[in-house]
């Protein structure tokens, strides 16, 4: 007796909760959502659960795609007409073709009307305006920093980097904290095989960007890199970290080498890694090191969050925008030491509160000067391709320095001919 | 009735003629051979076992550590709780199977047209059929994604199965395996008052296991490793396959490589079923016709 | 009704389920993306017509030059060596040594195997400094060895290497398949009359092998012309465009500079080039290619 009763009870309250979720499902609004490690960022569900919590008549449907397709897949998806809401432009190759292919919708008219504050933003967003017009707002906002492992540095009593380093104090430090020969040589230093970490060192400077300004500005940076990875030899060299399919990440964190220079997006993995008990690394960050004699600056590259222009949920989308790339969203990344692209002086707080990180850290996130790896530009994916490919043949000693500059040059003049 | 064992015979093989001394030494260093490229060829997959086995960090170490000082066997319980595996192995399973059947099917029959019918367009269309695998997929990817989708099938496994099962790479193996057989044969078998399409079930079938044993692995192989198929069309979690949930283990900036490896080898081990119950078929399938003769 | 009319009708019968699938999931998308050759197309908007401007901007595109010498150095080494030495794996491999199963299935690995794994077994096997390769080639009293990928000069043979072993499986599997439509009978006879192993291979089976052998060869040089993947896990078509290839340009002109009508063009030549290859194969197949019939 007892047992039907309850069996009863039970379908009697699944049918109600039923009834309720097929209600309550008809009056949403069910936007769709794209993005990338959606399930194992661990911070993304995070925004979206708290977005549908303030927005309980809105359901987000979300597609998580393998980061290194990202761009392909939605680029993909849009030209075969599925309808995508929201969705992050994860790089400016696709975020300018989206702004020139108008896929995506200004939100300069909804940011007036909501009067949305642009201060917190900074510098970064004149870097993602299109003649004139703001296509998005940025949900991340990363740039690079220099960390260091302390008890190496404290073993050989070599001093800790300060965030006024130069280049040449880089360099010096690196060929300190060097030691032993051959397979058990341990680098002062790692320099990832990414073109990004060799360019950097040029757009510091100041004199424009790589899609319009002279490529003679990498010529000292590609040198100090050479010098640290040829001549000191005090960091492994482009051709064997490709190679070996070296990742800072692993290097990083068996202590094997000094000083990373590496971007902000580092910080979450390095604290998350040690909670999971993967690594005891003592580590600090300093803001990057600059040229001599120049004002500080730093790199960085900035994802934001776009609307498409045929969504069929305008408001809704919008409020999605809003909130991924605003004080809300910001507040959550933060705490899972991501650095958003909303910044004032509580989201900061917000990082440094994270077991593990580094007391010392928190001026290494205080930015002036923010210049970014590629500006939109609609031939940012051919000239990236180019810039990448000139680097490694200078790199590998392929090509003199001075060749792959030059080269540098006539290609992209090529580049520009051939898509006018 | 016509038996289709009245050509072929016990098999004679180069290799079995092998008595003279000469011959025994050639056999020797055939050996020493094969052994030395079997083990380059087994490389990469104990290297696959050996990274499964580690921690992250310790992946790419260089030179390689062939093995593990502290072997992690629970990676291999990690992937069934970290991604929904067992449901990406199932839907793996599922278009895998499905599509090798139904290439085995309308390949086999296009293929005993193109081969054994006489028919005023056969060169013709049959250039064309080859032609289309001429073109590379990347310029394909998104002509066929519209046409999916405005039948409304993207986001559906149906989507993959109606795009591979008609490959002309089985209708070209095939036909060139068909046009091998005899042609008195069919025509005796015509005489008995077979129809063509008796002639394709009970003759043409049958001696063509040898290529359609290796139709099955090649195409088993190839929708089971198939990852641009299931990234383009699949975007739900509940329809993923294995390929598809492998790479969530690769992150933006960082990649699990132990666990990829992890996953990996359990999702080699259906092929290597597949590959050794399908190649006694494509080295003995002939001569166990011939025995009955 | 006419026999020639019937015949037609079994034709496409037989050749129907294969070809509705082939028609709407192929041969639409391929025509579609050859008409877009003649298109501005930036996956979005409307289609513009150019006529032959992307044809004429091709001419002048250095990344193209480079990337189609590359496809075309790539081709005349890897489809010689790959048929070469897959063909000396099945005949070695295909009846009378013990143990032959096993050695099939571990050359069929590397088919298999992730592509990761190869990548890295590879990497360290070309290691400059600490590699297999050139400490063999140190005791050979090579002084300088090649530093293989970080080399323009080596990069494109490294991944030619890896190409023919790691491909080498897969077109055996298809030389296996062929080896036994070789009627038994014929072999008999030969060795009746007195033919050596040398003699019957050269008369009895590499004259009936010759479909299988066509087929691998058009095979190797549609894969050879749409290289990508191998490329791309070894040396991502660097050191700087030392091993780019046409396909991996094609894909970058798609889906990075988003120029699918100069894509478009691009995949048209390839296509042009192999059409123009297939069909002469085809005439010539009259010449060498025999059938039992």
């Amino acid at each position: 007796m007892r047992n039907n009763r309850s069996v009863i009870l039970l379908v009697v309250v699944a049918l109600f909760l039923a009834m309720a979720c097929t209600a309550t499902a008809e009056e949403k609004t069910v936007l769709r959502f794209a993005c990338w490690d959606y399930e194992v960022s661990g911070y993304d569900p995070q925004l979206i659960k708290a977005f549908e919590e303030s927005n309980p008549d809105i359901k987000v449907e979300v597609y998580d795609m393998p980061a290194n397709e990202y761009g392909d897949k939605v680029l993909i998806m849009l030209a075969g007409g599925e309808d995508l809401d929201v969705f992050y432009a994860k790089d400016p190759t696709l975020y300018s073709g989206l702004v020139l292919r108008r896929q995506i919708m200004p939100i300069d008219e909804l940011v007036s009307r909501d009067g949305v504050d642009l201060v917190a933003y900074g510098g970064v967003l004149d870097n993602i305006i299109i003649d004139g017009k703001l296509y998005g707002l940025p949900y991340r906002s990363d740039f690079w920093i220099l960390y260091y492992n302390k008890d190496l540095f404290d073993e050989w009593g070599v001093p800790y980097p300060t965030n006024n380093w130069t280049w040449e104090d880089y360099r010096e430090t690196a060929k300190q904290l060097t030691h032993g020969e051959g397979a058990n040589r341990k680098h002062g230093a790692y320099i990832q095989p990414w073109a990004s970490s060799y360019f950097l060192f040029g757009l510091q400077k100041g004199q424009g960007d790589l899609v319009e300004g002279e490529y003679s500005m990498l010529k000292d940076g590609l040198e100090l890199a050479y010098q640290v990875q040829l001549v000191d030899k005090s960091a492994a060299d482009y051709a064997t970290n490709q190679s070996m399919g070296s990742h800072y990440r692993g290097i990083f964190e068996r202590g094997n080498v000094g000083m990373l220079y590496m971007g902000t997006w580092y910080i979450q993995a390095l604290v998350y890694d040690a909670m999971q008990g993967l690594h005891d690394v003592n580590w600090g960050i300093v803001r990057m090191p600059q040229w001599e004699g120049l004002e500080h600056a730093t790199i960085g590259n900035v994802t934001p969050v776009v609307i498409n222009s045929k969504t069929k949920h305008k408001e809704a989308a919008w409020r999605l925008a809003k909130f991924l790339g605003g004080k809300d969203g910001a507040e959550i990344l933060a705490k899972n030491q991501i650095m958003p692209g909303y910044v004032d002086s509580t989201i900061l707080e917000r990082f440094a509160e994270a077991p593990g990180f580094p007391p010392d850290g928190l001026d290494a996130l205080v930015t002036k000067k923010v210049y970014m790896e590629w500006p939109p530009h609609r031939l940012v994916g051919l000239l990236g391709n180019m810039v990448n490919e000139e680097i490694v043949l200078a790199m590998t000693g392929n090509k003199s320095i001075d060749e792959a500059i030059a080269d540098m040059e006539a290609r992209r003049e090529e580049i520009f001919m051939l898509n006018p | 009735m016509f038996e289709p064992h009245r050509f072929g015979n016990d098999r004679v093989s180069l290799t079995s003629y092998a008595r003279s001394p000469k011959a025994v030494t050639a056999k020797g260093l055939l050996y020493v051979l094969l052994i030395a490229s079997s083990i380059t060829m087994l490389l990469p997959f104990l290297w696959m076992i050996s990274a499964s086995l580690k921690t992250n960090l310790d992946v790419f170490e260089f030179p390689i550590q062939w093995v593990p000082k502290n072997p992690q066997w629970s990676n291999y319980v990690e992937i069934w709780h970290k991604i929904d595996f067992a449901r990406y192995y199932f839907n793996t399973i599922k278009l895998t199977v499905i599509i090798t059947l139904a290439q085995l099917l309308t390949c086999s029959l296009a293929a005993y047209a193109f081969a054994k019918i006489d028919f005023p367009e056969r060169n013709a269309l049959f250039v064309g059929y080859i032609a289309t695998m001429i073109v590379p997929f990347q310029v394909l990817m998104i002509p066929q994604f519209i046409i999916l989708r405005n039948l409304g099938l993207v986001n559906t496994h149906l989507a993959l199965i109606l795009l591979q099962s008609f490959s002309p790479f089985g209708v070209f193996l095939l036909r060139q395996f068909y046009l091998n057989v005899p042609n008195e044969l069919l025509e005796a078998a015509r005489i008995d008052g077979l129809s063509e399409f008796g002639i394709y079930r009970t003759i043409m079938l049958p001696l063509s296991r040898p290529a359609l044993a290796t139709l099955t692995i090649l195409t088993f192989v190839f929708v089971w490793n198939d990852f641009l198929g299931p990234l383009i069309y699949l975007h739900s979690p509940k329809l993923r396959t294995i390929q598809l949930g492998i790479r969530m283990f690769i992150s933006q900036y960082s990649a699990d490589y132990a666990l990829i490896m992890a996953a990996s080898v359990c999702s080699l081990v259906p092929v290597v079923i597949i590959f050794l119950a399908a190649q006694k078929y494509f080295v003995e399938g002939i001569s166990f016709s011939g025995l009955k003769g | 009704m006419k026999p020639s009319t019937r015949k037609r009708l079994t034709a496409y019968c037989f050749l129907l389920p294969n070809l509705i699938g082939f028609l709407v999931f192929t041969l639409i998308p391929v025509v579609a993306a050859l008409g877009l050759s003649f298109m501005r197309w930036d996956s979005y908007n409307p289609t513009q017509f150019v006529g032959l401007q992307n044809f004429r901007i091709m001419l002048r595109d250095s990344s193209f030059r480079i990337s189609f010498w590359n496809t075309i150095y790539f081709t005349c080494a890897t489809v010689p060596l790959t048929v070469i030495v897959s063909l000396v794996l099945a005949l070695a491999l295909d009846k009378g040594l013990k143990g032959l199963s096993v050695f099939r299935a571990i050359h069929f690995f590397p088919h298999i195997a992730s592509t990761v794994a190869v990548a890295v077994v590879w990497q360290f096997l070309y290691n400059a400094d600490m590699g297999p390769i050139n400490m063999f080639l140190k005791t050979m009293g090579v002084t300088d060895p090649p530093r293989w990928t970080a080399s323009v000069t080596w990069a494109m043979p490294a991944v030619i290497i890896m190409g023919v072993w790691k491909s080498a499986g897969y077109y055996m599997i298809m030389f296996l398949a062929g080896l036994q439509g070789i009627p038994n009978h014929l072999y008999e006879a030969a060795t009746i009359d007195g033919a050596n192993g040398w003699h019957r291979f050269r008369y009895v089976t590499l004259p009936l092998l010759t479909p299988t052998l066509f087929f691998v060869i058009i095979m190797n040089l549609i894969y050879s012309f749409k290289v990508f993947d191998q490329i791309y896990i070894m040396t991502q078509g660097g050191p700087g465009r030392a091993t780019s290839v046409l396909v991996y340009y094609i894909y970058v002109q798609a889906f990075v500079n988003q120029n699918f009508g100069y894509a478009s063009a691009m995949a048209f030549v390839l296509f042009l080039i192999l059409l123009v290859i297939t069909i002469v194969q085809f005439r010539l197949q009259e010449k060498w290619v025999q059938f039992v019939n």
